[in-house]
């Protein structure tokens, strides 16, 4: 009996050796296991045995039929797990072909750079105030000391809209509609469009600027450099270095004008060996305008000169975003090209 | 302007470097804007005397010349020209010198004859065109051997400066001189002009009135007599070229030499052509037109100052002479004028008539009224030794009764320092007046300071503060930062809304675009803006060019013409956004607003491959407006069809949108036929939204709502109604017959074709019921459907589908 079993299992060996298809295993399986299977059959004749042998060729007969189920689960499941793996590769993706291009807006660098103007100035404690783009030729240049027949005038080609109407050509005017509505301490900046007849291709009809002012006792030209040199470090990094110039305006004065390091250069005034063309091999760039505010422009809105004074500077934003993003020409600003605007 | 460094050392030392003398000037607010050093190749170029002209004896084009070189040297050079004679001071470039366009003068023998170097001509040194056929004939006391660059002054820097309008007194070499004087400590050096005047006297051959002393405090004039007009000598024109100025000849190129040197503008009349040999300094009087030099006729106002003789004006004061009276080849006595003109004046006929002359720029900006007669005998100088002319004895000088007298400004130091953020002393204070010029005395508490006559611009205190700091260098100033403490709005009102907006459709996928307010007037017609924008288009006077002629009242045009430029490179979807102000005129008053303008063309969304692209449609405008104002956190906005109020919109495919009962904007597809126009095709969805009224609905805060404790219960509602029923009519009978318990209802679907008839479409609803305080039970919200289904049925023409 022993001898039989021993047979037997190597030939079920065998015959699932062979089997190639879960066909095959299955017959297989009623061949050996079946109500009728050959192994099944034999251990009926268990049954049949003198009692001495019956537990150990029981024992015997069990352990076989076990290994035998045991293996063809194992087959069974290794067929599936192959299966699934084939099924899963036919289902294979090309992860190198493109991603949607999910549409996300950009936003334009002069908004960007206005915004971030915008953000650092009020982080020091000004407050934004806004003024009409069609402004009257008070606020824009008399109550700015700049009569009508001042050659300053020369300094700002005008669009005119009615005989006392006009475009404003800076956004200064919002310091004289500030200050007459508010006392001070006033602490303001006005940011928006100012518009020149230029036709200059360096220049567009239509720009922007940041005013921006501090009034209150005690305000000094040192308060000035204080301010406008943590504003252009924040913008620009805090390596940049300021420069002071000597300049005019009729609505400040002292006046100045403010150049900070070449951003392309560093102020090295030669890019790898070349004359640096963004500064022209000055090291500089012009960025700001500024000064003490005119005790004329005081007296226009009804302020003591002598009991106050002030500083105001003013910012052009296309400045601004040509030179923090290095672009080289003014009308890009303006024409929308999509292949350009994606890039901020 | 420009001006040369041999120029400036005519009048002070310059004691820096070029390069240490320009970083000077620019941080004393000079802008240096060029520099341009003018070094001729041809420097060994002589002057020398030509002793004898002879025929090449093997050529008859060619001249053999013999010269006498400074060495006294005597050399043959072989010539083309024909021009000169024996005696004649030629220039001579030696064998070893270069010439402009790469030529190298070497011995050479033509035709059998060596030549010594070359006869130049002025061009072939890239000297001023001197209208010679042949070459260059110096005049006859150019001295024979001295280096023609350096008798010529052609080696020499250029400077160009940039000079802000309140420095009249800086358009000169002597006031950029002197401005290199206080900045460096150089003395500064004006030599008289040594004038030999002859009988008669001025007084005998002109009389001088000045009928209008408030717009000329100052005329003063002198008289040549024997003038031989000619080409001004050629160190004089290689100057005035090289500072930019066209030679003309000897007594013109003198009033332009003297007006950039001295700063005062000069003014030559043929003195035979001054009838009655009368000058009247008067108002023009009546209006009437005048021929300028230039041969414009320009129409003068009764207001505008001329100079008159015997007959009419012979010159528009201070601006530019009368054809009448100019200098003429066969001009031989002139009279010479050097006035002071009231600056006002003289801008505003300058500006009225659109004339702007180096003279009207000048006087506009102030001219030292007490250096008119210096300037005129400078002038009258040069005349002399130019053209040969005798100096009548005497100037003229008419001087206003009341002398224009620099002002006595009082200067507290305690005053600069409070406004400099500095500690100076009062003589730190004083030296750097006294630099400038100006006369300072007076004690520790207040400075007394009489500003120099040439700096008009110095009136007030602030102004001598400026100045102060000016000298001192504003890099003297050390920085300080202020405490800022002041009320105000913070970032103001509609900053942020308008952050959130721009954020929110940023995310829906729309590019930020800036478009320039002005359009054409055309544009404007068309796209007169929103429907209730009040008024009519604004109109520049003076517009730079028919597409700018007005302000625009609506962001499409700008938004159509970003449409275009971006069609045109390819761009298969544009979809973008701008935020800008629009503008209207209502009778005197304008309006001005905000508006948010969208563009939407292309395929939406991007595809990817394997996908079938599809072009954008409403609902994907639709969509991102919805989802700009769900940031925002405005309550529900209503979408209705748009009647006739935007014509340049498709009539079936457009919106309006109103908050709150409100129009804030409108939406739909350009107008088939606009688009055409404007040679764009496909569908080209817009919207415009007016942002002063979206931001005024927009929440200032957000509240929190407690989360539902209970389910909602959903029951659908099919309805098949007329085709011409939008799905916002039935929404508004359901909610105006749904119980409280109803939470929303919205639409989910739409279909037309069978088995729904011809005509008619199906519309779909879900509608949420949910209690607060309990969970609903499906026999109460059926009882509750089914009322709301009759009801519905009751008002509206529908039939429900089951």
């Amino acid at each position: 009996m022993k001898g039989t079993l021993e047979a037997l299992g190597a030939e079920i060996e065998t015959a699932l050796d062979a089997c190639r298809s879960e066909d095959d295993l299955e017959r297989a399986r009623i061949a050996f296991l079946g109500r009728k299977g050959r192994l099944t059959e034999v251990m009926r004749g268990v049954g049949a045995l003198v009692p001495e042998e019956r537990p150990a060729i029981g024992e015997l007969a069990n352990a076989l039929k076990r290994r035998v189920e045991q293996r063809i689960d194992d087959l069974r499941e290794r067929w599936k797990a192959e299966r699934r793996q084939r099924e899963l590769e036919g289902e294979r993706l090309d992860p190198t072909l493109p991603g949607r291009a999910w549409p996300y807006g950009h936003a334009h660098p002069l908004t960007a750079a206005l915004d971030e103007t915008v953000g650092i100035l009020v982080s020091l404690g000004f407050s934004v105030y806004e003024g009409p783009h069609i402004e009257d030729e008070y606020h824009n240049f008399e109550a700015l000391n700049i009569p009508s027949d001042h050659p300053a005038r020369d300094m700002h080609d005008t669009f005119f809209v009615d005989r006392t109407h006009i475009l404003r050509t800076h956004t200064s005017p919002v310091q004289i509609r500030v200050m007459e509505n508010q006392e001070p301490p006033v602490a303001a900046i006005a940011p928006g469009a100012v518009f020149r007849h230029d036709d200059d291709v360096t220049h567009s009809p239509m720009f922007h600027q940041v005013e921006g002012f501090l009034v209150d006792r005690g305000v000094t030209f040192a308060h000035l450099k204080g301010v406008l040199s943590l504003f252009v470090q924040r913008m620009f990094g805090d390596d940049s270095r300021l420069r002071f110039r000597p300049s005019f305006f009729p609505f400040t004065e002292p006046s100045a004008e403010i150049d900070i390091s070449c951003v392309i250069c560093g102020g090295t005034r030669e890019v790898g060996g070349a004359a640096c063309r963004v500064c022209k091999a000055s090291g500089w760039l012009e960025i700001l305008g500024a000064g003490m505010i005119h005790p004329a422009v005081f007296r226009a809105v009804g302020y003591d000169p002598e009991a106050v004074s002030g500083f105001a500077f003013g910012v052009g934003i296309e400045r601004v975003a040509m030179l923090k993003y290095g672009i080289n020409d003014i009308r890009l600003l303006f024409q929308n090209d999509l292949r350009f605007l994606r890039q901020f | 302007m420009k001006l040369t460094l041999n120029w400036l050392r005519d009048f002070v030392e310059l004691v820096l470097p070029v390069d240490e003398l320009c970083d000077a000037l620019v941080m004393a607010g000079i802008e240096v804007e060029g520099l341009d050093e003018h070094r001729p190749i041809w420097s060994p170029v002589e002057i020398v005397e030509l002793v004898a002209v002879e025929k090449h004896p093997n050529a008859d084009r060619l001249r053999l010349c013999t010269v006498r070189r400074g060495s006294a040297e005597i050399v043959r050079v072989v010539c083309g020209a024909s021009n000169m004679q024996a005696g004649d001071r030629v220039a001579l470039a030696p064998p070893g010198t270069d010439l402009p366009g790469a030529r190298r003068i070497e011995r050479a023998t033509i035709r059998g004859q060596v030549s010594e170097g070359m006869l130049c001509a002025s061009r072939e040194l890239d000297l001023p065109e001197d209208g010679v056929d042949g070459i260059m004939i110096l005049p006859p006391d150019a001295p024979a051997g001295r280096r023609l660059v350096d008798y010529l002054g052609a080696a020499d820097t250029v400077l160009d400066l940039a000079i802000t309008p309140n420095r009249g007194d800086c358009l000169s070499v002597l006031g950029i001189a002197r401005e290199i004087a206080a900045l460096t400590g150089a003395k500064l050096h004006v030599a008289p002009a040594p004038l030999h005047e002859q009988d008669p006297p001025t007084g005998s051959a002109i009389r001088v009135n000045v009928d209008a002393p408030d717009l000329c405090p100052r005329y003063a004039a002198r008289v040549a007599r024997g003038v031989r007009v000619a080409p001004s000598p050629p160190w004089m024109q290689t100057r005035l070229v090289m500072v930019g100025m066209r030679p003309i000849s000897n007594v013109v190129d003198v009033t332009n030499y003297v007006m950039l040197e001295r700063g005062q503008p000069l003014h030559a009349f043929d003195l035979a052509r001054i009838a009655d040999a009368r000058i009247v300094a008067r108002r023009a009087g009546s209006r009437q037109s005048f021929v300028t030099l230039d041969g414009v006729a320009r129409e003068l106002l009764p207001d505008d100052l001329v100079i008159a003789d015997g007959r009419g004006p012979v010159a528009l004061a201070g601006i530019m002479g009368g054809a009448n009276s100019e200098i003429r080849p066969d001009t031989t006595d002139i009279l010479l004028e050097s006035a002071y003109f009231t600056p006002s004046g003289i801008r505003r006929t300058a500006r009225r008539l659109g004339l702007v002359s180096d003279s009207s720029y000048r006087f506009e900006r102030g001219v030292d009224p007490t250096a008119t007669v210096a300037a005129l005998d400078r002038a009258a100088e040069l005349i002399a030794a130019t053209s040969g002319g005798m100096i009548a004895s005497g100037a003229i000088d008419k001087q206003a009764a009341r002398r224009l007298r620099p002002a006595s400004i009082r200067v507290r130091p305690a005053r600069v320092n409070a406004l400099l953020g500095t500690t100076l002393t009062a003589a730190e204070i004083e030296r750097p007046l006294r630099a400038l010029g100006a006369i300072v005395s007076g004690g520790r508490s207040a400075l007394r300071v009489i500003a120099p006559s040439h700096r008009s611009d110095l009136q007030n205190e602030v102004d001598l503060i400026e100045e102060v700091a000016r000298l001192s260098g504003y890099d003297a100033i050390a920085a300080a930062m202020p405490a800022i403490v002041a009320a105000g709005p913070g970032r103001g009102p509609h900053r942020e809304p308008e952050e959130r907006l721009r954020h929110a459709l940023r995310a829906a996928g729309f590019d930020e675009m800036i478009t320039l307010a002005m359009i054409s007037a055309e544009d404007n017609r068309v796209f007169p803006g929103l429907p209730d924008l009040p008024g009519e288009a604004v109109a520049l006077q003076n517009a730079p060019s028919s597409d700018a002629a007005e302000l625009r009242r609506s962001l499409f045009p700008g938004l159509l013409q970003a449409l275009d430029v971006n069609r045109r490179h390819g761009e298969p979807l544009v979809a973008g956004y701008a935020i800008g102000r629009v503008y209207a005129r209502h009778g005197e008053r304008y309006h001005e607003g905000d508006a948010l303008g969208m563009i939407l063309a292309g395929e939406w969304p991007p595809a990817v491959i394997g996908e079938m692209p599809r072009p954008a449609t409403f609902a994907d405008l639709k969509g991102a407006v919805a989802l700009a104002f769900e940031r925002l956190g405005l309550g529900p906005a209503r979408w209705e069809s748009l009647e006739s109020e935007a014509p340049y919109l498709h009539p079936g495919k457009a919106a309006r949108i109103t908050i709150a009962g409100v129009l804030c904007g409108v939406a739909g597809a350009l107008h088939p036929d606009v688009a055409t126009a404007r040679g764009l095709d496909g569908d080209i969805w817009l919207a415009e939204l007016d942002m002063v009224r979206v931001v005024q609905y927009c929440p200032r805060r957000v509240v929190f709502r407690p989360l539902p404790r209970f389910p909602a219960v959903l029951r659908d509602l099919a309805v098949v109604v007329d085709g011409s029923i939008q799905a916002q009519q039935i929404l508004d009978a359901i909610s105006e017959v749904a119980p409280p318990l109803v939470e929303e209802v919205r639409v989910f679907d739409q279909y037309t074709g069978a088995p729904i008839p011809q005509g008619k479409k199906s519309i779909a609803y879900s509608i949420s019921y949910r209690a607060a305080d309990r969970t609903l039970t499906d026999e109460e919200v059926n009882a509750l459907h089914e009322d709301l289904v009759a009801r519905l049925v009751g008002r509206v023409p529908v039939e429900v589908r089951q």
